[in-house]
């Protein structure tokens, strides 16, 4: 052997070595990742577009994830109940956030899991009468927070004691200075919360039928989506409409400080979101770790303060910055003036109720 | 006759896929329509001709793609001939027609709210001239959506009546007024007949856009203005009820067939017409 090939054997040895070291140092740095990849699979949660996915993201996503929890990915969608239901069978996501009609529908038609209330015990801070459960007393999601419809002010038009009663939207005061949701939406928000007003309720609804064949009369039109809504708010294109709390509080936040919501003398109708996880999911021990987690306090604090969203679980409390906001000095002292109708009731007989009043607007 | 080899049948694929498709969709449509449990079933059907408000919304999808129509055929006319006049600017004037394209069908919708609205610029400039108090209502019943579809789809109009109109040589409008005939008369006599299948074509196309429409209606429309796309849109993404929806499809593919119809064969008689002239 010459002094050269012994040198050339030498350096591939150590090369060798070297490759084998960095290998194994590799697939040593990549065994606890990998070990925490599989307890800490990425999750998916699907939500409303329009601002909704940045508070899931400032409230619950990223503090979940720095506590331990696993990464969770927002998709904003413009539906995640017909998302849920297009992937039956084949979830793409692992929640989904949905009104509580929507939840009571995929939980009637089979679509979601459920839980046993030890799975999530997060849930023993939430008051009963705000579960959604199956017959046999299983969790069919988590209600994280809520929102309120009441009655969305323009100032420049009118002045908020102008609406101080849900009857006001009947004064020919203002006609053709209102807007109203179409009959899907004013069968499960603007009905309930009008029948109570005028001493009716959700089963027994013709006081509100009339309210709201008085308001339609007044209304300039039936709009169609919530940024139409916004824009006529915030143009002034309308004095008032019945409206959600959540869209409200985001418009102030951008500088719309014209627009104000009211809770009339009768109170608003109390809007509860369910988060719901789709049937087959995958990573069910990581989905319930993370439901868990947005059915806990501190994150629906924080949902409230940046977004104003009433927290679910009665331990939260409504930090002293958000009480101008709320124009409430706790989120108890809130929600005494909330009505909870039968939702069930409103989810059983929602087509027909639709129905009834697509043909009474059609007389107007 | 011109003999093809057999192996060019093979250039048929792609079309007899996409007709496939649609026939198989079609037929899937009508299957979830009228099929419960493999008998035949048009409950559905009768229950929304049952329902007063329902049949008016059908009355309704007809009455406004009607007048949709009609103003496109009579609106875009006049701006397909000046383009195909037009030598030296055609090409620009084709793309004042096509830019709108470019832009999303919501957002050319938000434009008329902004223009007609209660606080549009043209309430504004009233009020603030003092000519009116209050807002006019511009917007929000079915002469806006009509305007809004027109807005939306009369380029297809300009397009099939332009296309017809470059064929017609300027030469048969100048022998027709050096024979003593008048503008009108020439219009009527030369370039009406001759453009015809352009507007056959431009006016398919528009009806069927307008009995479908959904955006432009929902956006614009006022209490009373729900048309059939939209009730549709309402049961597939609301109520997840496909069959009710697949009815509603099925109702107002008759009506745009019945439309399409009677001018595809007027346009055949035209094609055969013309030919023999």
């Amino acid at each position: 052997m010459t002094l050269e090939s012994h040198r050339r054997q030498v350096q591939r040895r150590q090369l060798l070595s070297i490759a084998a070291a960095a290998a194994g140092s590799a697939t040593a740095a990549s065994l606890p990742r990998t070990a925490r990849a599989q307890s800490h699979p990425r999750l998916t949660h699907a939500t409303w577009g329009g601002g909704v996915g940045k508070t899931w993201k400032d409230a619950f996503t990223d503090a979940f994830e720095a506590q331990g929890g696993s990464p969770v990915r927002i998709i904003e969608v413009p539906n995640p109940e017909a998302q849920l239901r297009a992937q039956a069978g084949n979830p793409q996501y692992n929640t989904a956030i949905v009104t509580q009609v929507q939840a009571i529908n995929l939980m009637r038609d089979g679509l979601i899991e459920t839980f046993s209330v030890d799975e999530l015990p997060e849930m023993q801070n939430v008051d009963r009468a705000y579960w959604l459960t199956t017959p046999d007393n299983r969790l069919a999601g988590v209600t994280t927070y809520f929102v309120y419809y009441g009655i969305a002010v323009n100032k420049t038009l009118a002045k908020p004691a102008d609406f101080n009663s849900w009857t006001r939207l009947a004064d020919p005061r203002w006609k053709g200075k209102l807007s109203m949701t179409r009959p899907i939406y004013l069968s499960t928000y603007d009905l309930p919360i009008m029948a109570r007003a005028t001493g009716g309720s959700e089963k027994r609804p013709a006081s509100g039928l009339q309210l709201i064949e008085s308001m339609a009369r007044n209304v300039l039109n039936m709009s169609t989506s919530l940024a139409q809504q916004n824009t006529m708010l915030i143009r002034g294109e309308i004095a008032a409409m019945p409206f959600y709390s959540g869209r409200v509080w985001s418009m102030r936040a951008e500088g719309h400080q014209d627009v104000e919501m009211v809770i009339p003398k009768e109170g608003a109708l109390l809007v509860p979101y369910i988060v719901v996880v789709p049937k087959g999911v995958k990573n069910r021990d990581a989905t319930v770790r993370w439901l868990n987690y947005m059915a806990s306090a501190a994150p629906q604090e924080r949902s409230a303060a940046n977004s104003g969203y009433l927290p679910a679980n009665r331990k939260a409390v409504m930090l002293p910055a958000a009480r101008a906001g709320f124009g409430a000095e706790s989120f108890q002292a809130l929600r005494a003036q909330l009505y909870q109708p039968d939702w069930l009731y409103i989810a059983r007989h929602h087509k027909e109720t639709v129905a009834t009043i697509e043909k009474m607007l059609a007389k107007i | 006759m011109m003999r093809y080899p057999r192996w060019s049948l093979l250039f048929t694929l792609p079309a007899g896929c996409l007709i496939g498709l649609f026939l198989l969709g079609l037929g899937q449509l009508l299957l979830s329509a009228f099929f419960v449990d493999g008998r035949w079933d048009a409950s559905l059907l009768l229950e929304i001709l049952a329902r007063p408000d329902q049949v008016a919304m059908l009355v309704r999808t007809i009455v406004i793609a009607l007048a949709t129509t009609l103003l496109s055929l009579l609106l875009g006319y006049p701006v397909a001939y000046l383009i195909a006049r037009s030598e030296h600017h055609r090409n620009h004037l084709l793309l004042l027609v096509i830019l709108p394209w470019l832009v999303s069908v919501v957002v050319r919708t938000y434009g008329w709210m902004v223009i007609l609205g209660p606080k549009g610029l043209i309430n504004s400039a009233l009020q603030w001239s003092g000519l009116v108090d209050s807002p006019l209502p511009f917007m929000y019943h079915g002469g806006t959506v009509v305007l809004g579809l027109v807005h939306v789809l009369c380029p297809f109009m300009i397009l099939a009546i332009l296309a017809a109109l470059l064929k017609v040589e300027p030469a048969l409008e100048e022998a027709s007024m050096s024979l003593g005939g008048r503008p009108f008369q020439t219009f009527l006599r030369v370039l009406l007949p001759l453009s015809l299948p352009g507007m056959l074509t431009g006016v398919m196309l528009v009806w069927l856009m307008s009995v479908g429409a959904i955006v432009t209606p929902l956006m614009l429309g006022g209490l009373k203005d729900t048309l059939i796309g939209s009730e549709i849109f309402q049961q597939v993404l609301h109520f997840f009820d496909y069959r009710k929806a697949a009815t509603f499809a099925s109702l107002l593919m008759v009506v745009a067939i019945l439309g399409v119809l009677p001018l595809q064969w007027l346009e055949r008689r035209l094609s055969l017409q013309l030919r023999d002239a």
